[in-house]
């Protein structure tokens, strides 16, 4: 296999629970290869995966099997902290319980990774300044967590996950905690960073937010069964069955 | 019914088996808990039975005397009383003489008593070490040979001449070291003035060879009267006399009672303080529990418990582990009761009898059990006014804000910004490790000022004849070392309880972190620091505190300070101890896959 420079690939990624009678094969054998500035849709039912594949990548978990590369540079054989690192400069994750530090401002939430990664406070507050403007909550900065709704506190997660200029993007269901009106709020902002040629990976069941995907690929019991090009037609075994399910 | 107790059975099993790590700790706090209170009760019984126990090994006299000067009118007194009513026996009269005694740079004026190599009827002091005297040797009284560090073998200078040291001995028939007084002023030379003290037993001759003319010999007298508790009568017939010292087996006991009086004292106020730390840890662990108790109430009353089931198995719970606890205390304190109630100085006591009564088992069974309701309580009350959907969705308090901390930790390196912003999230928390961790250092501190103090006095000078006071060294190593033990003990467990739920209330926080790319050494100098801020304060004021504590145990007298290499070192121990146990939880949460940690939040 040739290793490209740039992107994120992954050969026979596995992640097996348990042993014995009790294995689970949560992610059994995944193959993918994301351009640089793509974005990714990662779809399927509740337990078939989908989520264990995004933190596999984003190096929140560590495979049981298979190959990871992101920028040329093996993952899965990452020490604790080389992925620490990877997590601090070249990734970005939202999570759908955001996961933002309850006694920290939006803004002091935002600069947080920044500070983490060495920079200057002057220079975390300018950017986190800068991403607040940018997901539209400038005058929500100095705000509690708690003093904000749920689409707010997903925007303040967006733009913490940006705060060190990651090559990746990763988010787990980034609108599965909000109502109508939120997702609507951070569906633009996935579109903004998609325009701005992001490269993202979104694991969603929401099909709006798979809407603004590049590619759709359609998971079940670990495995990858249907790939989509969203300019293009569907493709693979399951491919009908998950035309219905948009349909429904 | 049946039916009922099964299932209460189930959930209290299955809750208990959820987090054993939890479980263990708690059993451990409440060990030390109970341990701890049991030697506080052991102590309360120190005085009263030894000297008892002493004089029934002995055959104690019930009176004593002894003439104020030993010339030839002052003795016929003795014979007087030998025949007095009320009289059943006697034996003695004894010889007593004065001589210097010189042994490993010390120099005192001995009393010694001259004595048949067979056992007397009366007052047969009991040997602790070695054997009763024979002829070239001498048997000194426990106390005094411990002041002086003597043991069988050893050799002193009596009267100029060299003796052997054949036994160590000691008696109930006069006052222990250093209150072995005899009433006569003797010049030893050069103009000095002194009164003999410390008791030495030698045979009938070497005893009356070290009579000198202005030392001359003396006799001493031991009666057994027929009502023993009328000895103090018996002697008040004599309290006016100028030429007979008459004293009774009351006097003594008393005397050797006020003797470890300031020592009691102070062990119970030391008692007072281990219990102190003692409680927190069961205090910081319950309080980290009570959390997610809210949620598993808001869990057991969604399938349909009603508040009084869950209250029965909360407080079921919380009784297994403290029975437990208490048991193990119970055993603990049992066995190392004896130690700490040895007796007080020179007296045989209850050796290898706990001084431990079924009222003090009922009271640390009692402090267990009240432990359990506490910890029961505030979750059943909250079952019982909570509604299930609430309780459901119970989080805990959102922590502290501190606007200007938490701007201040951006200037500093990774683990410091971490740890100043942990401490800042809780500070009644950071307030109970402060107070825990100079409780500690303050109990360590007074134990190293008394230790110092011991090895700073020698307390007879090789040159000047004095009485030295330094009541209860007999015993104080063996109580020292076991209160050292049970304080080390006690702050290991603290220091674990206080660590195990800051890094539990740390998870969310440092969970983030690491998500956000924070290395499992930035987190674990980050829980550290959390941990050392309160704690290096805590640590500092122990010093003063602890000095203060001794002075104020002996009486407003200054407490000797322990060498700064010393006093530094429990500074860097208490410091490194919360260091690296703090270390331990970081560790294990390093193991784990950053998502687990992340998603096994419970906060």
């Amino acid at each position: 296999m040739t290793v490209a420079k740039t992107g994120l690939s992954a050969t026979g990624l596995r992640k097996y629970y348990g042993k014995g009678t009790g294995l689970i094969r949560a992610v059994d054998g995944v193959d993918l290869k994301i351009e640089p500035g793509e974005t990714v849709a990662i779809m399927g039912p509740s337990g078939c995966g989908k989520s264990t594949v995004l933190h596999l990548l984003s190096g929140l978990d560590r495979p049981s099997e298979g190959e990871m590369w992101l920028e040329g540079r093996r993952v899965d054989e990452m020490g604790e902290r080389q992925l620490a690192r990877l997590r601090r400069e070249k990734v970005g994750i939202v999570f759908q319980a955001f996961h933002l530090i309850d006694e920290l401002t939006a803004q002091e939430n935002v600069e947080f990774p920044a500070l983490l990664a060495g920079r200057s406070p002057k220079i975390a507050r300018r950017r986190a300044t800068e991403l607040l403007d940018r997901v539209g909550l400038a005058d929500r900065a100095s705000h509690l967590p708690s003093a904000l709704s749920g689409g707010q506190r997903q925007r303040v997660a967006i733009a913490r996950a940006l705060a060190n200029d990651p090559v990746v993007l990763f988010a787990d269901e980034p609108t599965g905690n909000l109502d109508s009106s939120a997702t609507l709020e951070v569906l633009r902002l996935l579109e903004d960073l998609h325009a701005s040629e992001l490269t993202i990976v979104v694991v969603t069941h929401d099909e709006r937010i798979a809407a603004t995907a590049d590619r759709l690929i359609t998971m079940r019991d670990g495995i990858f069964v249907d790939e989509t090009r969203l300019s293009g037609g569907s493709s693979g075994r399951l491919g009908s069955l998950f035309a219905v399910e948009l349909d429904a | 019914m049946r039916g009922r107790i099964l299932l209460t059975w189930r959930l209290v099993a299955s809750s208990l088996r959820r987090r054993p790590g939890e479980v263990v700790l708690t059993v451990v706090a409440i060990t030390a808990t109970t341990t701890t209170l049991m030697l506080g009760l052991a102590l309360h019984n120190v005085t009263a039975h030894p000297y008892q126990t002493t004089r029934s090994l002995t055959s104690g006299p019930d009176v004593v005397a002894m003439p104020d000067r030993g010339s030839p009118s002052s003795v016929a007194q003795l014979d007087a009383l030998e025949h007095r009513s009320g009289v059943l026996s006697h034996d003695g009269p004894f010889p007593v003489s004065y001589p210097i005694m010189t042994t490993n740079g010390s120099k005192i004026l001995a009393i010694v008593e001259g004595r048949s190599m067979s056992p007397s009827p009366i007052d047969q002091p009991y040997v602790t070490q070695g054997t009763w005297v024979r002829p070239g040797g001498i048997v000194i009284e426990r106390s005094l040979a411990h002041e002086l560090s003597l043991a069988p073998g050893d050799h002193v200078t009596l009267g100029g001449n060299s003796f052997r040291v054949d036994g160590i001995a000691v008696t109930a028939a006069v006052p222990a070291y250093p209150h072995t007084v005899d009433e006569m002023n003797i010049d030893v030379g050069d103009g000095v003035w002194n009164q003999a003290t410390g008791l030495v037993w030698a045979t009938d001759a070497n005893a009356r060879s070290f009579a000198t003319l202005s030392a001359p010999l003396n006799y001493i007298l031991e009666l057994k009267l027929s009502n023993p508790a009328t000895a103090s009568a018996f002697t008040n017939t004599y309290s006016d006399s100028n030429t007979l010292s008459v004293w009774s087996w009351q006097d003594v006991g008393q005397n050797d009672a006020e003797q470890s009086k300031p020592f009691q004292q102070g062990l119970l106020i030391a008692s007072s303080l281990l219990d102190l730390l003692a409680i927190a840890s069961p205090v910081v662990i319950v309080g980290g529990r009570l959390a997610e108790r809210t949620r598993r109430v808001g869990l057991l009353k969604a399938v349909g418990a009603t508040p009084r089931l869950v209250a029965i198995v909360l407080w079921l719970e919380y009784l297994i582990l403290a029975l437990v606890g208490a048991g193990v205390g119970l055993a603990a304190g049992y066995f190392a009761a004896p130690l700490v109630a040895n007796p007080g100085a020179g007296l045989v006591g209850g050796l290898g009898v706990a001084s431990v009564s079924w009222t003090d088992v009922g009271l640390v069974v009692a402090l267990a059990v009240a432990l359990a309701m506490l910890a029961a309580w505030i979750p059943s009350i909250r079952a019982a006014r909570t509604s299930t959907t609430s309780a459901l969705a119970d989080s805990p308090r959102i922590p502290r804000r501190r606007p200007f901390l938490a701007a201040a930790a951006t200037h500093l390196p990774v683990p410091l910004l971490l740890g100043l912003r942990l401490a800042s999230r809780r500070p009644r928390r950071m307030l109970l490790t402060l107070v825990s961790v100079a409780i500690t250092t303050t109990t360590i501190v007074a134990v190293l000022s008394v230790r110092a103090h011991e090895e700073l006095a020698p307390s007879v000078s090789p040159r000047q004849f004095s009485i030295p006071y330094n009541p209860n060294t007999a015993n104080t190593d063996a109580v020292l070392l076991v209160i050292t033990v049970v304080l080390v003990v006690l702050a290991v467990v603290n220091a674990l309880a206080i660590t195990w739920a800051t890094s539990v209330d740390s998870r969310k926080p440092l969970g983030v972190a690491r998500a956000l790319g924070a290395t499992a050494k930035q987190l674990s100098g980050g829980l550290s620091t959390a941990l050392l801020i309160p704690a290096v304060p805590g640590a500092i004021a122990g010093i003063p505190l602890g000095l203060l504590f001794v002075s104020a145990v002996s009486h407003g007298s200054r407490a000797t300070i322990p060498s700064a290499l010393w006093l530094a070192g429990t500074l860097l121990c208490v410091a490194a101890s919360i260091g690296i146990l703090s270390a331990i939880p970081a560790r294990i949460e390093a193991q784990r896959a950053t998502i687990y940690v992340l998603e096994s939040d419970i906060g």
